[in-house]
């Protein structure tokens, strides 16, 4: 299936601008900062273009051949519609490793005396698990809507806006570590003890779980 | 192949269709006719598997299909509802790849076969945004046609066409089902269904009003009347016919007119006129309408 999959993305998105444009920013943003003499340069930057990158494809791509019509192209065809979902969630995993190894290949040639491997790792697995949340809570947004514009606005507003917005509010009250959107935030990661982090895991983890079983649900029944 | 019994489907409070029992064997090509809103769309839906809340028994290959294998009625049947849509930044040859790829009956050979079987293998390599509306009709013929499958579902696939372009695909309809597939096409242009149907359906507000063996009664059956001064002598001799007000009505086939005609002759009975009262189509729909 994988294999299935990467092929016929491989046949739509190679004569897709956006894409080389996308991996061209990746690479190329590292050495043009450096070129700017900016140096407390880190990785939040490529970090944020990679995860706003892939909550956009994600809010967007149903909508839009709901929009087009070609749903209904791909509903007739030999893929049952919820390995056709899935495909999608893993098209948009597979998206973001490749999005981090050129990211960070590119800043660790660019800044290799601040960039370390264990760093890396820590990073790719945090997040990874953020990307998976956003990812399944866009996924579930644009099956809600089904409109491009709607549902980009919308996940773009809850995950990049108000998010951030109840992280600094809501840490004042007792109830903050106890609400799972709230450690979306990477840098929370980061400071929070190993038991908090876990936690905060858990949590967007059984979240993402639970917002792709009701998506799967309402793509399998919906009429197109 | 396919058998529906007692198929029903609400949307909302109104009932789309009611209580329809359809048989489809193999090898027929059947046309869907009705008015606009008498739920030809919401049948062909159900038959593709787009449509999973009905009401009634759905059988596939005598297989009985349940809520849980309706999701896999789409491997059986290919459909080209309305307009097929595309990537419109990929060509032809692209979309037709991608999708065989995501069916997993991708090989070069078999969609440039589709492709030239359609008559689009010079304009495979443009873009499907610059095609015209014929274009995309065959471009979604293909894609149906290179997936490999036997029963083929169309909705309208005459909408918004040229004759020439409308032609085009009759020709191709045609020689889908001279290869052996079943086909059930539906249109409002009942010129085209009255030749290529074996079999013709009417649906008049969601139910099955005419089902008509169509191939059978345009070759076996043809109906004259004849304008008569003798009408006293007349004897129907071996033939079905009735006299009324001066005029024979006889249910034969067209090779026996002539036969009948000399029988009339052979009776001295003049006639002044033969007109073929064979129902066609458009007279079903508007009985149907009435």
């Amino acid at each position: 299936m994988l294999v299935k999959l990467i092929q016929s993305e491989w046949v739509k998105y190679q004569r897709n601008l956006y894409f080389y444009m996308y991996f061209l920013l990746l690479l190329l943003l590292p050495f043009l900062l450096r070129i700017l003499n900016i140096q407390t340069f880190d990785e939040t930057l490529t970090m944020i273009i990679i995860t706003l990158t892939i909550t956009v494809v994600a809010a967007t791509e149903i909508p839009r051949y709901c929009e087009t019509g070609i749903i209904r192209t791909i509903t007739l065809s030999n893929i049952s519609r919820r390995s056709f979902y899935f495909s999608r969630f893993i098209k948009y995993i597979l998206f973001y490793i490749l999005s981090f190894v050129v990211g960070f290949t590119s800043l660790a040639i660019a800044f290799s005396n601040t960039i370390t491997f264990t760093n890396c790792i820590k990073i790719f697995f945090i997040y990874l698990v953020i990307n998976f949340f956003y990812v399944t809570f866009s996924q579930f947004l644009s099956l809600l809507y089904k409109r491009t514009v709607e549902s980009l606005m919308t996940s773009i507003l809850l995950l990049f806006v108000i998010v951030p917005l109840c992280n600094v509010i809501g840490k004042k009250y007792s109830f903050y570590s106890w609400l799972p959107l709230l450690y979306t935030e990477p840098k929370n990661f980061f400071v929070l003890n190993l038991g908090e982090i876990g936690y905060g895991i858990v949590l967007l983890i059984s979240c993402g779980l639970l917002f792709q079983t009701l998506a799967v649900r309402k793509f399998s029944n919906d009429h197109f | 192949m396919i058998e529906l019994k007692n198929i029903n489907k609400v949307f909302g409070e109104k009932k789309v269709l009611t209580n329809i029992d359809l048989s489809i064997r193999e090898g027929e090509f059947i046309g869907l006719i009705g008015a606009n809103g008498a739920g030809k769309s919401t049948l062909m839906k159900i038959l593709v598997g787009l449509l999973p809340n009905y009401s009634g028994d759905f059988y596939l290959q005598n297989q009985k299909i349940t809520k849980k294998t309706y999701m896999n009625v789409f491997l059986h049947t290919k459909a080209l509802i309305e307009t097929p849509q595309f990537f419109p930044h990929l060509t032809g040859y692209e979309n037709i790849k991608y999708f065989t790829k995501l069916d997993g009956t991708f090989s070069k050979h078999t969609v440039l076969d589709a492709l030239d079987f359609v008559n689009l293998y010079d304009a495979k390599d443009q873009l499907f945004r610059q095609y015209s509306l014929g274009m995309k009709q065959r471009l979604g013929i293909a894609r149906i046609f290179a997936s490999e499958c036997n029963f083929m579902i169309l909705d309208e696939p005459f909408n918004g066409l040229d004759p020439l372009a409308k032609e085009e695909i009759k020709n191709i309809l045609k020689k889908l089902h001279q290869e052996g597939k079943t086909i059930l096409v539906s249109s409002h242009l009942l010129d085209e269904l009255e030749t290529l149907s074996t079999r013709i359906i009417y649906l008049e507000q969601g139910a099955i009003l005419h089902d008509i063996e169509w191939h059978q009664q345009q070759t076996s059956t043809f109906e004259i009347s004849v304008d008569l001064v003798n009408s006293q002598h007349f004897q129907p001799g071996q033939f079905k016919a009735t006299i009324e007000n001066h005029i024979i009505t006889v249910t034969i086939e067209r090779q026996q007119l002539p036969t009948f005609l000399q029988h009339l002759n052979v009776q001295n009975i003049t006639f002044y006129e033969v007109v073929n009262c064979t129902k066609n189509l458009m007279k079903y729909f508007a009985q149907g309408r009435e």
